[in-house]
């Protein structure tokens, strides 16, 4: 009997080691531990044998059919694991072939100047008000204290639509409306389109972005204004980045003042960009003059407020390194698919 | 503005200051200087010589030896000349070893046939001016020096070439500083310096009566012309010698870009730029019926201006007339007939106010400027008109041009008008002042700068009573003397702080602003590139998009004073400025691409315009190129209408309103909860044509407002089963021409559970029979809250749905 069940160990030991899929070692299987399998018959045989030796026998061939099921447990598990880097290695691709998602695009750097500017004024409790393109001549003009014989309303500058409708030169037009739908306190941001009668070129476009600021309260200081600027110049330039005031005139601010930030190009030691002088030009302010806010229907004893206007085509030149104006206009696909930001 | 640094130096001693101290604090107080101008800088090492002596040259017919004194620079210099002009005792400027000379030319020691030449005797030209600008500079030959001049000398100063010019960029509320004084005065009150005011007093001048002419003229103003001209004083010059202007003067006149021409022609320039009044001399003797007459114009009446041209003018114009005609157009330009002449002997001097919008009107319609007009149109005040007056006569006699008359007309005097020359005054405590700039300036140094700036302060309390000088017209509120303060103070020393003092406001963007961001950043999610075009176009665009004459697209909004033919009209559909972009990409080789714009249309409510229009937002998409397709552009219609949890359905335009512009078998209607809100399509491929663009190009515009109106936020979540959803395939075998979206509305109208249907497999082939097409749809049902789905339902759902498409549709499931 022994000799016998050192045969058949020695016959299973030599199949399994020809097997080398899951399907032939299945079958290898059922030949041994199956119904009707070498070990299965030896322990139905079992019956034939001396009752005294059955015991003994029987304990023999359980041993057998356990030495059995652990050998195939551990060649199946070898075969699973052969098989799976087979199919891995079927399946392998070449990674640096082209990816097929769907590319992303990206937003005009107007709007992305737009965004950022708003997410930092929103921030100071600033809300967005956006006015109509088409105004007149009261809410463009008048009302911003341009008197009648002023150049800036000249047919020189503005696109007029009828004797009293136009094209907003400036996002101020948004002022007066602002402060017309929300009594004091009042924070808002004004964006949006506006058009003034210029051929485009590489500083000058008919249409172009502006975004007026605007705050009116009962203590509104220049120093304010000073001070909203330059968390405006710092976000958008950088921390290091200085601001300085200096005289300007505005009909609709008194005092006015020409905001200038350290040069981007070189932080303020001169170069090409700032012409050697350190700074950059980026916007206009002033504090809200009285006839404007006389105009609002507003007590200007009370009330007093400052104001700013920045052109938004002038920060995107400045923060991206735009060359000439006409790029933001021509939308060239190259140009445009460079602001994933 | 131009401003010659030593014309600058007639009223305020600035010697000690240097060309960068003084552009700094010119900027620091308002004004910018755009340009410094060297005037010699082209010219260096020439010097003032003598010419000791002349010999022949033995090598060469026409040079000459010259041996020169330069003083220091040599006494013994041998310079070769070519120039005929020269003589013994001759005093010539000499360009050393070295000099650089106009236009670059540099100098250097040589020989000229054999003959040392240590240098060149220069011609005007070659220092780089003009017989205007000196005398002996036109002439042909060597610039030879008045006798008086000294040996040695930088020749830049003997012949008026050391000076700067600044260009200034002087602000519109400032008319006061478009002249030299004005600009003087602001550099005296930065400085704290003397102001040495124009000499005007003529009669200390003449220490004699003026000459007697009062009964020869009358002037008057019509009562017609008193808005238009507020102040008007003439003046008589007799025995008047019509000549050259000396060469200092017309040197100024040269460095301000003013070409001199006769002296009393260029002493009115000079007064123009020195004290910024323009004035205009008359021929006495042309002036008939010896009489002036300031009116507006005559309804087409003529004149021929001083350049020769006829001006047909209007009643808002306004002209100086003696006592038959007009003989100038008022503050704009002279008459041709009463020209100072050669000839000329009696000159009438005109000093006048004109308002700047009445020139300005005239000016502009006529399409005629002079620096005169110019000058008005920035705003002249009454005040410096009768200083200039006054100014004039003083110079005229300086300079001997003529005889002083005791002729002297102001309509000030006559009128009584006087309250123009009356000063305002300004009542302001300085707490106000100081609480509008944020800072503390010490009240002495509130004073002190007001006083510095001519202001007279009187002190009551705590307030301060300010008197504006008369040629500040642009002072009138305490918010005007605060900007002078912190100019003149120091805008450094404000201080950066952040609305400490003001209410808390909530701020931040509306529900609208925030979807928006959201929608773009949806398309840009989906490869789309944002662009931004013009809100106008021309009617070309239109008639390339064949819109028809009578479309809602033809009413825009027309431009009336547009810049060129190709943007006039305000654009109600984008689509033309979007196929435009594509053209231009395409042109540079990007032949796959997507784009989109969120942009206004502009819809008038009348034309011609008169109310304000709706301004409505649209949002345009487009997809170009071989990879695209209509399905790629629906796709990207589709994720902004599933960011709204929108569902659209897709209409194909009836025959009569199929935009011409879309492809007729490629296009389609949108439509949300069954409204219109925008169009589809593949562009017509004659349109493309006009935009040479040979790649397909797919376009969508909707109307924005229209879905975002429909987007619901405010939703409450629908409970889900925790049993799990039963999906099935159908495929049907239907006629080629049947849509997919009348079946898939069928299907959805059948069945409950329903909440999916995705066509997924469409095939023509060999497999179905010509004329069909096999169509497969996923279904997806879903229990409802809290209940089992169970097969036997959805096969009585399945049963539902093919009853009703062999119903309505008459097609059968594919065995």
């Amino acid at each position: 009997m022994e000799t016998k069940i050192n045969l058949l160990k020695e016959k299973l030991n030599q199949e399994l080691k020809n097997i080398n899929d899951s399907k032939s070692l299945y079958s290898l299987q059922s030949s041994y531990l199956g119904k009707t399998g070498e070990i299965s018959l030896m322990m139905r045989e079992l019956g034939k044998v001396d009752k005294e030796e059955r015991p003994k026998l029987g304990q023999i061939i359980n041993q057998l059919k356990e030495w059995a099921i652990s050998k195939f447990f551990n060649a199946s598990q070898t075969i699973k694991l052969n098989e799976l880097l087979s199919r891995y290695k079927n399946e392998e691709i070449d990674v640096t072939l082209p990816a097929k998602s769907q590319k992303y695009g990206s937003l005009h750097p107007i709007t992305l100047v737009t965004n950022e500017l708003l997410d930092i004024f929103t921030g100071l409790g600033f809300y967005v008000y956006e006015g109509p393109e088409i105004e007149n001549d009261y809410y463009c003009f008048t009302a911003l204290n341009l008197p009648k014989d002023h150049p800036a309303r000249d047919m020189q500058d503005t696109f007029y639509l009828s004797e009293d409708l136009l094209l907003r030169v400036q996002t101020s037009a948004g002022q007066i409306r602002a402060m017309e739908q929300n009594k004091p306190p009042l924070k808002v941001v004004v964006p949006g389109r506006v058009y003034r009668i210029d051929d485009l070129d590489s500083t000058h476009s008919p249409m172009f972005h502006q975004m007026e600021g605007l705050v009116i309260d009962k203590h509104v200081t220049l120093c304010d204004l000073k001070g909203v600027l330059e968390i405006l110049a710092k976000k958008m330039f950088g921390e290091e980045s200085k601001t300085r005031l200096r005289p300007s005139f505005f009909p609709f601010t008194e005092p006015s003042v020409e905001v200038d930030v350290t040069c981007c190009g070189c932080g303020g030691k001169g170069c090409k960009i700032c012409k050697n002088t350190g700074w950059i030009e980026v916007l206009g302010a002033g504090m809200v003059h009285p006839n404007v806010i006389k105009n609002a229907g507003l007590d200007p004893e009370i009330y007093s407020g400052f104001a700013f206007g920045v052109g938004l085509e002038r920060i995107a030149i400045l923060k991206y390194g735009i060359k000439d104006l006409k790029w933001l206009y021509e939308n060239d696909v190259r140009f445009l698919s460079q602001f994933k930001i | 503005m131009k401003l010659p640094i030593s014309w600058l130096n007639d009223f305020v001693d600035i010697k000690n200051i240097t060309i960068d101290e003084l552009k700094t604090k010119l900027f620091d107080i308002g004004f910018e200087v755009e340009a410094i101008i060297d005037v010699g800088r082209e010219i260096s090492n020439v010097v003032v010589g003598q010419i000791e002596k002349i010999e022949k040259h033995q090598n060469s017919d026409h040079l000459q030896i010259c041996i020169l004194n330069c003083g220091h620079f040599g006494q013994q210099i041998q310079i070769v000349t070519g120039a005929q002009n020269v003589f013994v005792g001759a005093k010539v400027p000499v360009a050393l070893n070295g000099a650089t000379l106009s236009n670059g030319v540099k100098i250097k020691n040589g020989k000229l046939r054999g003959v040392d030449s240590n240098g060149m005797l220069c011609s005007g030209t070659e220092l780089g001016i003009d017989e205007n600008f000196f005398d002996g500079a036109g002439v042909d030959g060597i610039l030879i020096l008045p006798q008086s001049t000294e040996i040695g000398l930088d020749i830049k100063s003997v012949i008026g070439l050391n000076d700067f010019i600044f260009d200034l960029s002087i602000t519109a509320n400032r008319p006061d500083c478009q002249s030299i004084l004005g600009i003087a005065r602001e550099v005296a009150s930065a400085f704290n310096l003397k102001l040495k005011e124009p000499e005007t007093d003529y009669m200390l001048l003449l220490q004699q009566k003026p000459a007697k002419f009062s009964n020869n003229l009358t002037v008057n103003i019509n009562a017609n012309a008193k808005e238009k001209c507020l102040r008007y004083i003439s003046t008589v010059l007799q025995n008047v010698k019509i000549e050259k202007s000396p060469i200092w003067l017309r040197q100024r006149l040269l460095l301000c870009d003013i070409i001199p021409k006769n002296n009393v022609v260029d002493l009115t320039n000079y007064i123009l730029l020195e004290l910024g009044q323009p004035m205009h001399a008359f021929d006495y003797s042309q002036i008939e019926n010896k009489t002036i007459q300031v009116r507006v114009a005559n309804h087409q009446e003529q004149i021929v201006t001083l350049d020769n041209k006829n001006q047909s003018l209007i009643n808002s114009d306004l002209v100086i007339c003696d006592g038959i005609k007009p003989i100038a157009l008022a503050g704009i330009m002279g008459g041709a007939n009463s020209e100072i002449l050669d000839s000329t002997q009696t000159v009438v001097f005109e000093t006048a106010t004109f308002t700047r919008e009445g020139i300005r009107k005239t000016s502009r319609r006529l399409g005629l400027s002079s620096n005169s007009s110019l000058r008005y149109e920035k705003g002249v005040d009454v005040y410096t008109t009768g200083l200039a007056s006054k100014r004039a006569l003083f110079l005229a006699q300086k300079l001997q041009i003529g005889e002083i008359t005791d002729f002297y007309y102001d309509s000030f005097e006559c009128l009584e008008n006087n309250q123009l020359l009356k000063q305002k005054q300004i009542e302001v405590p300085i707490t106000k002042i100081n609480q509008l700039l944020g800072i503390e300036i010490p009240k002495k140094d509130i004073i002190d700068i007001l006083n510095r700036l001519n202001f007279k302060i009187e002190e009551q309390n705590d307030k301060l009573i300010a008197t504006v000088p008369l040629y500040r017209n642009d002072i009138s509120i305490y918010q005007d003397l605060a900007e002078e303060i912190i100019r003149m103070y120091g805008y450094s020393n404000i201080k950066s702080t952040l609305m400490e003092k003001c209410s808390i406001t909530q701020g931040g963007l509306s529900n609208y602003q925030k979807l928006r961001n959201s929608v773009k950043n949806i398309l840009v999610a989906q490869g789309m590139y944002e662009i931004k075009t013009f809100s106008f176009y021309s009617e070309k665009q239109l008639d390339n998009f064949k819109i028809d004459v009578n479309a809602k697209e033809r009413k825009v909004i027309k431009i009336l004073n547009p810049i060129n033919e190709d943007l006039t009209i305000m654009r109600r559909l984008l689509a033309p400025s979007m196929v435009d972009i594509i053209s231009k990409n395409l042109k540079r080789g990007v032949d796959n691409s997507r784009l989109f714009e969120l942009a206004n249309i502009y819809i008038p409510k009348t034309i011609p315009l008169q109310d304000f229009p709706e301004e409505r937002p649209i949002l345009c998409l487009s997809a170009f190129g071989d990879n695209e397709n209509f399905y790629t552009l629906k796709g990207c219609v589709e994720a902004v209408l599933e960011r709204l949890n929108l569902q659209a359905e897709y209409q194909s335009f009836e025959q009569n309103s199929l935009p011409l512009f879309l492809h007729p078998y490629q296009s389609a209607k949108i439509l949300v909860n069954e409204q219109e809100v925008g169009y589809i399509g593949t562009i017509a491929y004659d349109v493309l044509e006009k935009y040479d663009i040979e790649k397909p190009v797919y376009i969508a515009e909707i109307d924005y407002d229209l879905i975002i109106e429909k987007f619901n936020n405010n939703f409450q979540v629908v409970p889900v089963s925790k049993f799990h959803n039963i999906e099935r395939d159908l495929s049907f075998v239907v006629p080629e021409n049947l849509i997919s979206g009348e079946i898939e509305k069928i299907i959805k109208q059948s069945a409950k559970y329903l909440s999916k249907v995705i066509l997924f497999d469409v095939y023509k082939g060999e497999q179905v029979e010509k004329g069909k097409k096999s169509l497969t749809y996923h279904l997806t049902f879903t229990p409802k809250f809290e209940e089992e789905l169970t097969h036997e339902e959805v096969d009585k759902q399945i049963q539902k749905i093919l009853k009703n498409l062999k119903e309505k549709l008459q097609i059968t499931i594919r065995e």
